[in-house]
């Protein structure tokens, strides 16, 4: 059981996460509580419940007492959203290089401050991945990360998948491969919002063109469940230009008619929601996420003004007319299934009709 | 040539006593015009542009962010009216407003009609305030994104001019969906069918000048700059404070020297000694010959082939290590070396 308390003490903010656009960080945290001693206990950073850690993390970390959803790392996130041993993830072994010899505060560089990333992550995520997969903690969280999906793969995708059963490596702040939502094949794309405040860099943006490439290729849906701070400034101008990268490759997914959902989490901002994010078919955002461009905290530094409570949450975007739903992580699955579905069966309608070949899309829902 | 008309910057104090001896003989010559006085005039001025030059030579990255801001700087209206021979203005999105920080419509250019797009700065305070610092709001991109499809539509070549310090944050630019805004503009642009020039002719800050900067080429101004976010805004960020904004822009790599070298600025434009504020229509000449350049080749192209090397170009931004391809190799853009 170490694993659990080792990684609830890791999220708890002692040094404030290197954020970009200001915001990755905006809902009130208990920085300035007293800690929580005991690791069994956290605390709720909305209504300042102490709550049960573990039926917290049974509750997927929405918070049993107010309803607040917290925030959960990528492994945590596909084992929420795919059926039991669909996951395989494509090309994990992704990882930035320093394309501008960026030169931090005290001389870092890049590649050291990458380097504690991983390792900070690695540290956070140890404690879920050994403990989910060996104890029946709670049936929604059983492990079903890096097990193959049975589906026949040509050799040359074959070779950039992660081994069945490989132990995983997060090496950047997304994930991309194949699984099924609700019996539904898709390509899917999480990002992590602990993993450098899952900026967007080139691996990132890499990783969001190619999955949209993949569902190309699968003809399957493209699900991108979005978390970001924003540009990585550590890679300059190449972070601003996957802006343009991850939206030129959803051109092809839109062209080839194929469905595209994001789900927004806590915090989907700035470079990320001005690309990819904000292009899906279907947009879904998580109750209480900030969303937006610039963030509620930078604007009110920029513009010297107090925002009202609710500037850029998932309900103000949803007022104003930039999301489809807000929906609660309980409901999130199955409403992905729902929506999925009928794009799905709309395509094969209208294949049917048009007297061609189906596509493959519905062969395994 | 107005080599000393102009506000001087700080780190150009050092030149003030030979710009104040040029001007005292000027004013010499002028007086009591005589052969000697004019050699005397020529004399000084050439010295004063060759300290210049040596100066602009060594720009540090700061001092170019400070030549890229300069206010006298020639903005895209300007350079438009000297660029084009015909230019007439569009102006709303048709949907909530009119931007005035973005400027678009039909130009002639040489014998070419072509869609013109840019940031619009201010020359002077009340109208920096009109149009807001040069920082749109969505409807200054959806009316610039209205724009792009009318290039498609009829057929003509676009032509993007950046100079933004960002995209506009503030409470309202969210409830229109600032982002959404920037997001649709990539999209549209990633598969337009119509070659685009895009040139950064002072500030490319950030988000706000890609929503109308994604093209076939990238040119920029000798001492425009080009970056993810401003030197300020990278400073609070990574540095928690917005006053290291020099080791920012250092670190940033936003020269147009550097994003030449980088691959992503494809041909840089040579600006007049002491910047293209010194003689704006000189600076002038040059984009026009270099877009007109730029133009020639892509019009050549057909719309498919266009587009397949856009996409490619988009495609391969940025880049990163693959451990399973080949050992630690480095795909994409070329690294500094």
């Amino acid at each position: 059981m170490k694993g659990w308390f080792r990684r609830h003490a890791l999220r708890r903010p002692s040094e404030p996460p290197e954020t970009q656009p200001a915001d990755a960080d905006d809902l009130p945290r208990a920085t300035t509580e007293p800690v929580v001693q005991d690791d069994l206990w956290e605390r709720c950073p909305q209504c300042r419940e102490i709550v049960y850690a573990r039926e917290l993390h049974g509750n997927l970390q929405v918070c049993p007492k107010c309803g607040h959803h917290g925030r959960l790392t990528a492994p945590e996130r596909l084992a929420q959203l795919t059926d039991p041993g669909t996951w395989r993830e494509f090309d994990a072994d992704l990882t930035a290089a320093d394309p501008i010899g960026f030169v931090r505060p005290g001389r870092e560089s890049y590649a050291a401050k990458l380097d504690e990333e991983i390792a900070a992550h690695r540290q956070r995520t140890a404690g879920f991945l050994q403990e989910v997969g060996e104890q029946e903690v709670s049936p929604t969280l059983k492990i079903t990360l890096y097990r193959q999906h049975g589906a026949e793969l040509p050799p040359e995708i074959d070779g950039r998948m992660t081994k069945p059963g490989a132990a995983p490596l997060l090496r950047e702040a997304a994930v991309y491969g194949t699984a099924t939502i609700d019996s539904i094949p898709v390509v899917l794309a999480v990002m992590d919002p602990y993993f450098f405040a899952a900026t967007m860099g080139a691996v990132v943006g890499e990783k969001i063109a190619r999955a949209a490439e993949l569902a190309c290729y699968f003809r399957q849906p493209l699900v991108v469940v979005a978390a970001s701070g924003g540009a990585r400034q550590d890679e300059g101008i190449f972070a601003l230009l996957q802006m343009a990268k991850t939206t030129a490759a959803l051109t092809q997914l839109a062209e080839a008619r194929l469905p595209y959902l994001a789900v927004l989490t806590d915090p989907t901002l700035a470079g990320v929601t001005a690309s990819f994010a904000s292009q899906a078919d279907c947009i879904i955002a998580e109750p209480g996420a900030v969303i937006g461009f610039a963030g509620p905290r930078l604007i009110e530094q920029i513009m010297h003004e107090k925002l009202p409570a609710d500037a850029d949450t998932a309900e103000f975007q949803r007022t104003h007319g930039m999301v489809d739903m807000v929906v609660p992580r309980g409901a999130l699955k199955a409403r992905l299934g729902r929506v999925l579905r009928l794009y799905l069966d709309a395509r094969a309608a209208a294949a049917a009709t048009a007297g061609t070949d189906t596509t493959t899309i519905l062969a395994n829902s | 040539m107005a080599i000393t008309e102009v506000k001087a910057l700080d780190f150009e104090q050092s030149l003030a006593p030979l710009a104040k001896e040029l001007t005292t003989l000027e004013e010499q010559a002028a007086k009591e015009p005589s052969p000697a006085a004019q050699e005397n005039v020529e004399g000084a001025r050439l010295a004063l542009l060759e300290r210049l030059e040596a100066l602009y030579a060594e720009l540090t990255p700061w001092q170019t962010v400070q030549v890229a801001r300069h206010p006298e700087r020639p903005h895209a209206d300007d350079l438009v009216s000297a660029i084009c021979g015909e230019f007439v203005e569009f102006a709303g999105d048709r949907l909530y407003a009119d931007d005035p920080a973005i400027m678009g419509g039909l130009a002639r250019l040489d014998d070419r009609v072509v869609m013109v797009l840019g940031h619009r700065k201010g020359h002077d305070t009340r109208e920096n305030v009109t149009r807001n610092y040069g920082m749109p709001h969505p409807e200054g991109y959806r009316k610039a994104r209205r724009l792009m499809l009318q290039a498609e539509k009829f057929d003509v070549p676009l032509v993007c001019l950046l100079d933004t310090p960002a995209a506009q944050a503030s409470l309202p630019a969210e409830e229109r969906g600032q982002a959404w805004a920037l997001g649709d503009n990539l999209t549209t642009l990633a598969t337009l069918q119509a070659p685009i020039v895009v040139a950064v002719i002072g500030e490319g800050g950030s988000g706000g000048a890609l929503a109308i900067g994604v093209g076939d080429r990238l040119l920029m101004f000798e001492h425009a700059i080009y970056s993810v976010a401003s030197p300020e805004a990278c400073a609070s960020i990574v540095w928690k404070d917005a006053k290291y904004a020099p080791e920012a822009a250092a670190a940033l790599k936003l020269t147009a020297r550097d994003l030449h070298r980088l691959g992503v600025a494809d041909r840089v434009l040579k600006e007049p000694i002491g910047g293209a504020h010194r003689d704006p229509d000189a600076a002038a000449a040059t984009l026009k010959g270099a877009i007109a350049d730029e133009l020639d080749s892509l019009c050549q192209l057909t719309t498919t082939d266009l587009l397949a090397t856009r996409y490619d170009r988009l495609r391969h931004f940025g880049p990163f290590l693959e451990a399973s391809v080949a050992d630690q190799s480095v795909n994409g853009a070329v690294l500094p070396g």
